[in-house]
């Protein structure tokens, strides 16, 4: 009997009163939908994710300049990126978004006013850092390219960059 | 190390009780316990895996093919934000690389197993912080066009606290013990029912056994139930009955044979009473030389033989009236040193050369039935003139509530082989010896009488030699006469 009450103690303490630890165990599959480097050329446009700005690499032909990134950008998310729950928040605007690449800089003429856009808020910061990401002569790093923003009725322009996380910061002048 | 086992039936069922009780409760807890942890510990992790993937699933297409060390932080901290309240951590590691993210802690154990690629893995670790969940989770790249998938070498870690599940898992082992010790408790009430149901039986077993010991041989239990101590109950009635059955056949036995001999005795009576007369008048003839010589040998040695004859018959039917208890005493107050003479003077006993006596001399006076003492004294003082070697001393002395009478002889004393069955019928204490003056049944009538007296009679051997037979009257006086 003291045997078999021993017996039943080390199954008890085998079976531990902790969570215990384990090694490596198999879970199932591993994730997927990493994007493949097929191409050479890819635009870094920003749209909307669930948690804030989100960059997304768009594979195109060509270098993707300021003002081609930019376009792809007021296109909007095409139907895989909508899937994953990106939305675009850049209004319509009306009349053209110029975009010109200049040296380490861009310059964004904007047709309408900042204070007369609408929709949400990123709008802008989607185009601020869509313009600072594409390919900017003089081979700065994105968040170290200003980007000019000029308002249509405004004559002076102010500057700012887009830093890692996709947050538009003023330059101090 | 032997613990000492209660020796009583009761604790011992108890204890057996109990073990059973504590047995049962432990291996359910352990059993729950076991399945409860694994269900807890499973959902936990597979939740945690299921998200991760998820989260991983929705967010790796927003990284470019060639992903920087900036967009693998900016990617594990959309995925630490999208983990929410469980407060995960997260960390991503390129071809084996060093992680880049807020998730440390992460083991090469498990580096070493997500490294190929394949497969995503989880490790539970106690950590001295608590313990934690580890997952490791390869990306797969899938090709745009095609939506073939292969490994990218990019693994995903994140690190989760098991503080919530390891709360749960001690409130399984309190609520197992606030189960485990009320079901002992109540454990004990069955044990002791059970044991008192068990006890019962037993104990009226052993109360009916001391009462046939003392001889109420028709005790018998009534059987309750079907069980075990049912059919021992059931033996022991059939034992009772056998052993009564038994007793009363030897009983019946017995008289039977007491009866015969009382028969035989009282019919060898009458022609013995003829024999005696008619041997008398010839032994006056064979002494007065009226007959010739071999003639009147052989009719002095019938006579004799007669005579022995008819005292045989005599004690015969002596110790049949003790047998049938149809003797009785004749009690009467007398002087004990006027009925040791009178005994002396009848049997023509010489002083001091047969027989010495040393009386107390304060003569008390005893109430007994004389003529039954006299027979006992007469016995025992002729036996040992027979037995033992003259002079025989006689020794009377007054006892608290009792007189003491000693007859003592000077001979070479009872074997002691002989001496425990010395007041036995016909026994002799000389086997050799087939023939005695006695009948065989002198000490046993002796002894008859005395316990008629409700006195003791005891023989024994002196240290110097010489038997000595210790005659104890109790002094009826004062038990019936209250002063």
């Amino acid at each position: 009997m003291k045997r078999a009450l021993g017996v039943v103690l080390f199954a008890v303490s085998a079976a531990g009163c902790g969570v215990g630890s384990t090694g490596p165990v198999p879970a199932g599959a591993p994730a997927s939908g990493l994007q493949t480097g097929s191409g050479s050329h890819y635009a870094r446009l920003y749209f909307v994710g669930p948690y804030g700005i989100q960059a997304v690499p768009r594979e195109v032909d060509a270098p993707a300049t300021p003002q081609r990134t930019v376009d792809l950008l007021l296109e909007g998310p095409d139907k895989a990126e909508r899937a994953r729950g990106l939305i675009t928040e850049v209004p319509p605007v009306r009349g053209r978004l110029t975009v010109r690449a200049a040296d380490g800089a861009v310059d964004v003429y904007l047709p309408v006013p900042v204070a007369r856009m609408t929709g949400g808020g990123l709008g802008l910061s989607q185009i601020i850092c869509t313009a600072a990401n594409a390919d900017v002569p003089g081979g700065k790093q994105p968040p170290d390219v200003d980007v000019r923003v000029h308002e249509a009725g405004y004559s002076t322009a102010w500057t700012v960059r887009c830093d890692a996380a996709g947050d538009v910061i003023p330059v101090p002048t | 190390m032997r613990c000492a086992l209660p020796r009583g039936l009761r604790p011992r069922l108890v204890v057996a009780f109990l073990l059973v009780a504590a047995l049962s409760a432990l291996i359910t807890s352990a059993l729950t316990f076991r399945q409860a942890r694994g269900a807890i510990l499973d959902r936990t992790q597979n939740s945690a895996v299921q998200d991760l993937r998820l989260q991983v699933d929705s967010l790796v297409p927003n990284l470019p093919p060639d992903p920087t060390d900036t967009d693998l932080r900016t990617f594990t901290r959309q995925l630490d934000l999208a983990s929410g309240s469980q407060g995960r951590h997260t960390a991503v590691s390129r071809n084996g690389g060093s992680l880049i993210g807020t998730a440390d802690g992460i083991g090469d154990v498990l580096r070493a197993a997500a490294k190929n690629g394949t497969t995503t893995f989880y490790e539970r670790v106690e950590d001295p912080g608590g313990p934690r969940l580890l997952i490791g989770m390869p990306v797969d790249s899938t090709d745009r066009r095609t939506g073939v998938g292969k490994p990218s070498g990019l693994v995903v870690y994140a690190v989760l606290s098991l503080h919530g599940e390891q709360a749960d898992i001690s409130a399984l082992i309190t609520a197992a013990w606030a189960g485990a010790v009320p079901a002992l408790a109540a454990a004990v009430a069955p044990a002791l029912f059970a044991a008192r149901r068990v006890l019962r039986p037993v104990r009226q077993l052993r109360t009916a056994a001391e009462r046939i010991t003392s001889g109420a041989l028709d005790t018998r239990l009534d059987v309750v139930g079907n069980d075990e101590l049912a059919a021992l109950t059931d033996t022991f009635n059939t034992m009772a009955a056998t052993l009564e059955r038994d007793d009363a056949e030897l009983r019946r036995m017995e008289a039977n044979a007491r009866r015969f001999a009382a028969d035989v005795s009282h019919e060898l009576r009458t022609p013995l009473a003829a024999m005696t007369a008619v041997t008398d008048a010839l032994d006056e003839d064979a002494r007065s030389g009226t007959l010739p010589a071999d003639a009147a040998e052989a009719v002095l040695l019938i006579s004799d033989e007669t005579r022995k004859l008819a005292v045989m018959v005599e004690d015969l039917m002596e110790i049949s009236r003790f047998d049938a208890g149809a003797a009785v005493l004749d009690l009467d107050d007398v002087s004990l040193r006027t009925v040791i003479h009178k005994t002396l003077q009848l049997r023509g006993w010489r002083e001091p050369d047969e027989v010495i006596t040393e009386l107390p001399e304060a003569d008390p006076r005893i109430r007994i039935d004389a003529r039954r003492i006299d027979v006992v004294l007469a016995n025992l003082i002729s036996n040992a003139l027979r037995h033992g070697a003259a002079p025989v001393t006689v020794r009377a002395r007054a006892a608290p509530g009792a007189v003491v009478i000693e007859v003592a002889d000077r001979g070479p004393g009872v074997p002691d082989d002989a001496l425990p069955h010395i007041f036995d019928r016909f026994h002799k204490a000389d086997a050799a010896r087939t023939r005695s003056e006695g009948s065989g049944l002198g000490l046993a009538i002796a002894r008859e009488n005395v316990r008629l007296h409700h006195g003791t009679l005891f023989a024994a051997n002196l240290p110097e030699g010489g038997a000595v037979f210790t005659l104890t009257l109790p002094d009826r006086r004062a038990q019936e006469d209250p002063p």
